[in-house]
């Protein structure tokens, strides 16, 4: 057998995982965890006076928190003790700017998205993301708009779905605006 | 027979119909293009689904999941692409025979092993179910809140290498599922004021973010597959269908253990076609053929994947708790419809249920019928740029995440939880114990709580009732065989070193 048993689809996906990217993400995770727990006491309520202790409403995000940090920092173990080298591990997050790209892509398709309506963000959103990815020529483009139309006619006017009129329709005359905010 | 009569006149309505088809077609294109994952593509059906009856929506969930497994044996014989990561077995002796010319025989072997373990997990289904739920009636809070600890153990120790990251995800998810409005004293935990965190954190945008937009921006990133096997004309669609009834032990032994796996939080398919492919390869007349092309490891690995397809769900018709992320998934189409599955849903609903088990079936026959004519056509999707499809799955995510309760602040949620797996993707950390912990944890909290204050407070209360001591024991049984099996091997390599 050439793999191991695994529930996880992400770990037969994984690319280059290393244990020491691994203990970087771990480490990662116990300080987040670590200030969660610092926060705890102002976050979530203790034990009111009177009520037993296992009520309190505190316990469960604790306890998870622990859990969390405990795990986190054994994972995290040999890069603290030195086996671990600390640039293999910062390699945990390489790879990570054209997925921070694309986010910020989404972000500006969602502000889009409350201007100017579901068509024209994302269609604009697509093109794009299929810029950044590499797939600029004019057959990509006539893709992107193929798709961008099956979604407006499956969801827009076949499924019925909402989407809150876009300001950008107001600025047109009403007939026009009312007709093309209704499907775009 | 009433209930009978009723499940065929509740699947003869359009919707369910057209759910049937479109949720097969949907889930063998999903298989069929290699990056994108069944939960993924449920995540951002569920809105949809939501608009839908509860018998459709619930179908068209499950024909996406049903659907993909078989569609992921395509490119797993053809490209030596696992469809989905569950088919990853099926390219060791799929793709062997799809290269000495057996391409029509591996696919069709494929697709009748996947039928025969789909339709033995229907009917295990039906026979489960119900007696798990008569015995569920008896059920109090104690044993609801071992259930949910079994449940949360299993899919720990499911991810034997990675079982300390696997509890970290745990602990995380768990903590996520506190977040927001807690009801014993009607209070805010960790939302720091903010009124869309006081609903807590939702799950679908999290599954979303997780299994379909992370995997997004690796499409983005990815170069056209090598479709060298492709060329390989698909001639015989028959010619397997028959074969596999020649290998009845390795059918029965595969479907079994499919059966008994998907019973098991957590574990699933991943673990039932490994141990299925192990035993038949073992119990093999040709052990060494295995991995270059034995139709029997193409049958284990199969059969044993769709064995699991339907046992998932006796834990949430029969007790009402999902164990797996696609099953939380199907629990809120049937929350949203007043449908609460447990004990009572066989008594109070049925001829729902006769319905799901009849589109179970249905189901299975229509994938079958689909893959065996229309493999020729589904095979250029599979073709299809992975970077557009990347575009194309960041779209659907904000239509699904954004759209179900239209808050940017879902789409954002999506988008933070799309980061953090993209990190958990690259370094190996499980993402699905997160999720469990997510649905899973105000589950546990909310029957411990109810538990210990029956007993005021008495931890004890767990060991005095026979269902919920036996839960427990096996609970703390399987960390302690786990906790050996890794003592033992740690000593066996400190040994040969």
């Amino acid at each position: 057998m050439a793999n191991e048993p695994n529930a996880d689809p992400h770990a037969n996906e994984v690319s280059g995982a290393t244990p020491e990217g691994a203990a970087a993400v771990g480490l990662v995770a116990a300080l987040l965890a670590a200030g969660l727990l610092a926060v705890a006491p102002f976050a979530a309520k203790p034990v009111p006076e009177g009520k037993q202790w296992f009520l309190a409403p505190v316990n469960w995000p604790v306890l998870s928190l622990v859990l969390m940090a405990v795990t986190g920092l054994a994972l995290a173990a040999p890069l603290l003790r030195g086996g671990y080298s600390w640039t293999r591990a910062g390699a945990a997050f390489e790879g990570m700017l054209p997925a921070l790209g694309y986010s910020l892509l989404f972000c500006g398709y969602l502000v889009l998205l409350s201007f100017a309506g579901f068509a024209i963000s994302s269609l604009t959103f697509g093109q794009l993301c299929l810029w950044l990815a590499g797939l600029r020529s004019l057959k990509w483009t006539l893709w992107n708009l193929t798709f961008t139309a099956a979604l407006i006619v499956i969801l827009r006017i076949g499924m019925g779905m909402y989407f809150p009129f876009a300001p950008l329709f107001k600025l047109m005359p009403p007939w026009l605006g009312n007709f093309l905010g209704s499907i775009l | 027979m009433d209930a009978l009569w009723h499940g065929f006149e509740n699947i003869a309505h359009w919707q369910v119909l057209l759910a049937l088809f479109a949720g097969a077609m949907i889930g063998i294109i999903i298989g069929a293009v290699p990056g994108l994952e069944p939960a993924g593509a449920m995540a951002i059906l569920l809105p949809f689904s939501l608009h839908l009856q509860p018998l459709a929506g619930i179908i068209l969930l499950l024909g996406v999941y049903g659907g993909a497994w078989y569609g992921g044996a395509i490119p797993a014989i053809l490209l030596r692409v696992p469809g989905t990561p569950v088919n990853v077995l099926t390219t060791y002796d799929g793709y062997p025979m799809a290269r000495n010319g057996e391409a029509h025989r591996a696919l069709s072997l494929a697709y009748s092993s996947s039928f025969i373990g789909g339709t033995i997990s229907v009917l295990s289904l039906i026979l489960l179910a119900p007696y798990l739920a008569r015995i569920a009636e008896n059920f109090g809070s104690p044993e609801y809140a071992m259930i949910a600890l079994v449940a949360l153990v299993s899919v720990v120790l499911a991810h034997q290498k990675q079982a300390i990251a696997a509890v970290m995800s745990l602990g995380f998810g768990l903590f996520l599922g506190s977040v927001g409005f807690e009801r014993v004293f009607s209070t805010q935990r960790f939302t720091f004021g903010e009124t869309w965190l006081s609903g807590g954190i939702p799950m679908v945008p999290v599954v979303i973010g997780l299994f379909a937009m992370s995997q997004a921006f690796v499409l983005l990133g990815t170069k056209d597959y090598d479709d060298s096997g492709a060329a390989m004309v698909y001639k015989n669609r028959f010619s397997g269908l028959i074969e596999a009834f020649r290998y009845p032990r390795t059918l029965l032994r595969s479907a079994g253990l499919g059966v008994g796996m998907g019973l098991l939080p957590g574990v699933g398919e991943f673990g039932a076609q490994f141990l299925a492919y192990s035993l038949a390869q073992r119990a093999s007349k040709t052990p060494e053929l295995f991995g270059k092309g034995a139709p029997e490891g193409l049958i284990a690995s199969e059969t044993s994947i769709s064995a699991c397809t339907s046992t998932v769900m006796v834990p949430l018709l029969a007790l009402g708790i999902p164990t797996d992320p696609i099953m939380a998934m199907i629990l809120s189409v049937f929350m949203i419809h007043n449908i609460i599955p447990g004990p009572k849903l066989f008594s109070d609903h049925p001829e729902f249920i006769t319905s799901l088990y009849l589109c179970l079936f249905l189901l299975n026959i229509i994938v079958l019928i689909t893959l065996l004519f229309l493999t020729t056509t589904i095979m250029k999707l599979a073709k299809i740029n992975p970077r557009f499809i990347g575009m194309t799955v960041l779209v659907l995510s904000m239509v699904g995440s954004y759209t179900q309760n239209y808050r940017v602040s879902d789409a954002l949620i999506a988008l933070v939880f799309a980061l953090i797996g993209r990190i958990m993707l690259k370094n190996d950390i499980p993402g699905f114990p997160l999720i469990i912990g997510l649905v899973l944890g105000p589950l546990f909290e909310k029957r411990m709580l109810q538990s210990l204050s029956l007993s005021n407070g008495d931890p004890l209360v767990f060991v005095q009732r026979p269902i919920s001591a036996t839960l427990l024991g096996l609970a703390v049984l399987a960390i302690s065989v786990f906790l050996f099996a890794k003592w033992k091997t740690a000593r066996n390599l400190a040994v040969t070193t």
